[in-house]
């Protein structure tokens, strides 16, 4: 009874005494050692893509009012003074938007 | 985060895969992991650690496996009593293969002369069994019930009772030869 006694005193004592052990070195050589993150496979992302791709196409081609867009398609052209000023104004307008976004530090 | 439940941290890892919220599980768990495999290791702290480190990546690999039956601290145990059942096994049939006569030279390397008191009890454990020594610490120091320890361990009942029956006894024998000076 008595040597019992002293063992639970000693690990008495021992519990009320625990070193802690929280260093962060522990916790960065764990995180280099753990596997990285889980991806989809590539055989996964492939098949995505192309249930996705055949799902698009059979929308499109069942929705998208391709005729009505080429019937609004412009069949004769006639230039004049007024369509080539539009047309130079609006390659301007690109170029400058081009321009300004190449120089320009945008930050998104 | 860091005031989550494990539970919560858990379905994150395992949802969202979050390294950060297997961080705070870590961070929450190591120190007391590693204190109780210094004791079982004879207080080798490179090897604790690696153990340690083992253990803690087996966790994040089978997280999904925890079915949150059980405490996952419990959970962490039963995968470091594996691991460090594993290790010695292996380090058995190397010293094995490299002819050594099988009894550890910790027998001799024991000394009483420290005053860390976590040091030489630690030593002293590690003359028992590992089972018999996990079982103690899981009773003795964790102040775990039998029946908890029975599901760290995954052996049965009767067994845990005769490893701690029998770890008493022997350690009580090899506390006898311990410095007096040392308990206090």
């Amino acid at each position: 009874m008595t040597k019992e006694l002293e063992m639970n005193k000693l690990f008495t004592q021992l519990r009320d005494s625990e070193p802690a052990f929280n260093e962060d070195q522990f916790l960065h050589s764990l995180n280099l050692a753990l596997p990285p993150k889980r991806g989809i496979s590539m055989a996964l992302e492939s098949a995505i893509t192309l249930v996705a791709a055949a799902i698009g196409c059979s929308l499109a081609y069942h929705y998208f009012p391709a005729a009505e867009l080429l019937n609004q398609i412009p069949r004769q052209f006639t230039i004049t003074p007024q369509f080539i000023a539009s047309l130079g104004g609006v390659a301007a307008a690109i170029s400058g938007l081009i321009y300004w976004t190449s120089e320009a530090d945008l930050d998104f | 985060m860091t005031d989550a439940t494990d539970q919560a941290l858990i379905q994150r890892v395992v949802t969202l895969n979050c390294h950060d919220s297997f961080n705070v599980l870590v961070k929450r768990h190591q120190s007391t992991l590693r204190y109780s495999l210094r004791q079982m290791t004879g207080w080798e702290q490179s090897l604790a650690d690696d153990l340690a480190q083992e253990t803690f990546i087996k966790a994040y690999t089978s997280i999904t496996s925890f079915k949150g039956t059980a405490k996952f601290s419990s959970w962490l145990y039963r995968i470091a009593y594996n691991v460090m059942i594993s290790h010695f096994r292996v380090a058995r049939n190397r010293e094995l293969t490299l002819g050594d006569d099988g009894t550890h030279s910790t027998e001799s390397s024991v000394s009483f002369n420290s005053n860390d008191l976590h040091r030489d009890l630690a030593r002293v454990m590690l003359k028992l069994a590992p089972q018999q020594r996990m079982a103690l610490h899981l009773h003795l120091y964790k102040q775990l019930t039998h029946q908890e320890i029975c599901t760290i361990m995954e052996i049965p009942l009767g067994t845990v009772k005769t490893a701690i029956t029998r770890g008493k006894k022997k350690l009580q024998e090899n506390l006898i030869s311990w410095d007096s000076g040392g308990i206090s």
